[in-house]
């Protein structure tokens, strides 16, 4: 068998994880103002370049990971070298900036075809900024190969992957021939911590940049995200019935005796 | 303008799944304003009950029925709808949004040529230009976005609100059969084995008990399972869930995992032990209609959004809570 070649799609965001405080919405410019949080590669991401690193632990494999966007924070995406990636390449260009999802998947379709001859595609489930979770469908519908999605499990067989995917009501085992697109759910496993010793060779490679030039795309294709408002959160906080007692064990029986008074249970 | 909308009914063997009538409903309103049609699409082995039902609340009900539809396979419910589509040409298509359509609703709008916008929690018409305004929550639940939809047609994923009772107006619309011609050798993922469980699905679910790093550890979901139990007395479906802390530690396996990066869910009671109430959680429970936090720290920030609250070590309460919900079943 030939090494596995295998691509996975990092996005870099903003760490969900931040406080709310540190988003804020500039409502007029319909942007995001966000300041204080470091940018992070978003969790399912992780998750996609976890399992691309679970095939190559067993079966041996080249991982190249790229990353599109703008300002791209290196320390971010050294990471993911230092996890276990061969090679980064950055798909940076100003016009690339808030791309519609149909227009990100056709960069990164060129990207792809432009790193050629892969066997697995691999990206997260969706992204915990715009939340779109199209991205990695319509990439494989470009590059006219199968897609999987909200995987949990990826084995590769011969030519063919056999996928462990959610669906509604449960999960399902499928299998599609190679070259295929798999989109990871969280529980295909957390990204290992890279070692000190990985992160300090990581830090020495020079990632690859592609530009929309690079890339023999037609940048008529290229369309922003179309958006009509961009609005602050509704408010979300409710007035909460603290419920007294003289222990907790009278709290406890009170909660349930206020919640059925209530008609809740 | 007076769009043609397409509703892809939720099926499960005979049985219409209630999250279809929410989108019926969307659907409806967005009629209202346009003077439109509401079509709505059965896709199954066996479509004569959904379809019998539905056509009351649709213009214009097609039944796409087939032998290799009986379960859902994206590709052959993609050459079937997209055969449809062929046919009636519609303006806007409305799916629920659940495990399923993720698959199905990008690889449609790939086919279609068409725009999608995801889980969406609201859906609107510019008044100008007669588009689909579609909203939904951005960066974890700190914005929201308003997008045009301009796609022709345009496709629409709607987040369940969990509705249990929807009201439509009734009618007599027409039946079609669709003859469809399915081609399976052309499919390429091929489905080797589908395992049903209700206990991963947090979709039907009447009150979800989750648990966070406060339980302390696997131990403490003992003591959830047993509340769970408890409701049964009272609930039809009721499910276990936990943050990312209780799944990160191992305590509760990844599936159960509610929040930013898990699963949303909107049950009519939600109870949150020992979770602190960051956004990243938040963002998955919004749509709960009551929420209950128990929280040994009085400031976590839960009962921010909570509507009870109970202060204290969480087991000796959830053990009494349990005791009295039991003797009032």
């Amino acid at each position: 068998m030939k090494t596995l070649n295998i691509i996975v799609c990092l996005k870099q965001i903003p760490d969900p994880e931040g406080p709310t405080t540190a988003y804020g919405v500039d409502q007029a410019a319909k942007e995001m103002k966000i300041s204080g949080i470091p940018p992070v590669v978003n969790p399912f991401d992780e998750n996609a370049l976890e399992a691309a690193l679970k095939l190559k632990d067993q079966h041996g494999a080249k991982v190249t990971v790229l990353s599109m966007g703008e300002k791209l924070a290196k320390p971010v995406l050294i990471k993911a070298l230092g996890a276990g990636a061969d090679d980064l390449i950055l798909l940076e260009d100003t016009g690339f900036k808030e791309l519609d999802s149909k227009s990100t998947a056709y960069v990164l379709a060129c990207a792809a075809r432009k790193v050629g001859d892969y066997d697995i595609i691999l990206v997260g489930r969706q992204a915990g900024d715009w939340d779109s979770g199209q991205t990695g469908m319509l990439l494989a519908g470009n590059l006219d190969i199968p897609a999987i999605s909200l995987a949990v499990d990826v084995k590769v067989d011969e030519s063919h992957v056999v996928v462990r995917k959610l669906k509604r009501n449960g999960h399902q085992v499928v299998k599609a021939p190679m070259p295929v697109l798999i989109s990871a759910d969280s529980q295909v496993g957390a990204l290992r911590y890279p070692s000190l010793k990985a992160l300090m060779a990581a830090k020495k490679k020079k990632p690859l940049t592609w530009k929309a030039a690079d890339l023999n795309l037609d940048a008529t294709k290229l369309i922003a995200r179309n958006l009509y408002q961009l609005n602050p959160p509704p408010p979300r906080f409710r007035k909460c019935v603290f419920i007294e007692g003289e222990s907790l064990q009278d709290k406890g029986e009170n909660l349930a005796a206020r919640m059925c008074q209530d008609g809740i249970l | 303008m007076q769009p043609k909308i397409l509703v892809i009914a939720q099926t499960e063997g005979s049985t219409t799944e209630a999250v279809t009538f929410e989108v019926m409903m969307a659907a409806r309103e967005l009629a209202g304003k346009t003077s439109g049609a509401v079509c709505t699409a059965v896709m199954g082995a066996e479509n004569d009950g959904p379809a019998k039902e539905l056509s009351r609340f649709s213009d214009t009900l097609y039944t796409l029925e087939s032998a290799l539809l009986e379960s859902f396979q994206s590709e052959l419910y993609l050459q079937a709808i997209k055969q449809l589509c062929g046919q009636i040409e519609p303006d806007i298509i409305l799916l629920a949004h659940n495990l399923d359509n993720i698959d199905l609703a990008p690889v449609l709008a790939h086919a279609l040529d068409a725009t999608l916008i995801t889980d969406c929690i609201a859906l609107g018409i510019d008044s100008e230009s007669g588009n689909l305004l579609c909203t939904k929550e951005v960066y974890g639940g700190n914005a929201n976005a308003v997008f045009v939809n301009t796609g022709k047609p345009a496709i629409a994923t709607l987040r369940p609100k969990g509705l249990k009772n929807v009201e439509l107006p009734a009618g007599e619309g027409s039946i079609q059969k669709i003859d469809l011609v399915l081609e399976e050798k052309s499919v390429r993922v091929e489905v080797i084995e589908n395992v049903s469980s209700q206990a991963e699905s947090f979709e039907k679910a009447d009150v979800v008990v989750a648990g966070g790093r406060g339980i302390g550890g696997a131990d403490g979901v003992l003591l959830l399972e047993e509340l769970i139990q408890a409701l049964k007395g009272k609930f039809a479906e009721v499910a276990l869930g936990g943050s990312r802390p209780a799944i990160d530690e191992g305590w509760m396996p990844g599936f159960r995992q509610i929040g930013l990066t898990g699963e949303k869910v909107n049950p009519q009671v939600y109870i949150a032990v020992g979770i602190s109430g960051a956004l990243q959680h938040m963002t998955g429970i919004f749509g709960s209609k009551k929420i209950v936090a128990i929280n040994n720290n009085a400031e976590a920030s839960i009962f921010n959004y909570a509507d009870y609250g109970i202060v204290g070590d969480y087991k000796a309460a959830v053990a009494s809570f349990t005791k009295k919900i039991r003797e009032i079943s």
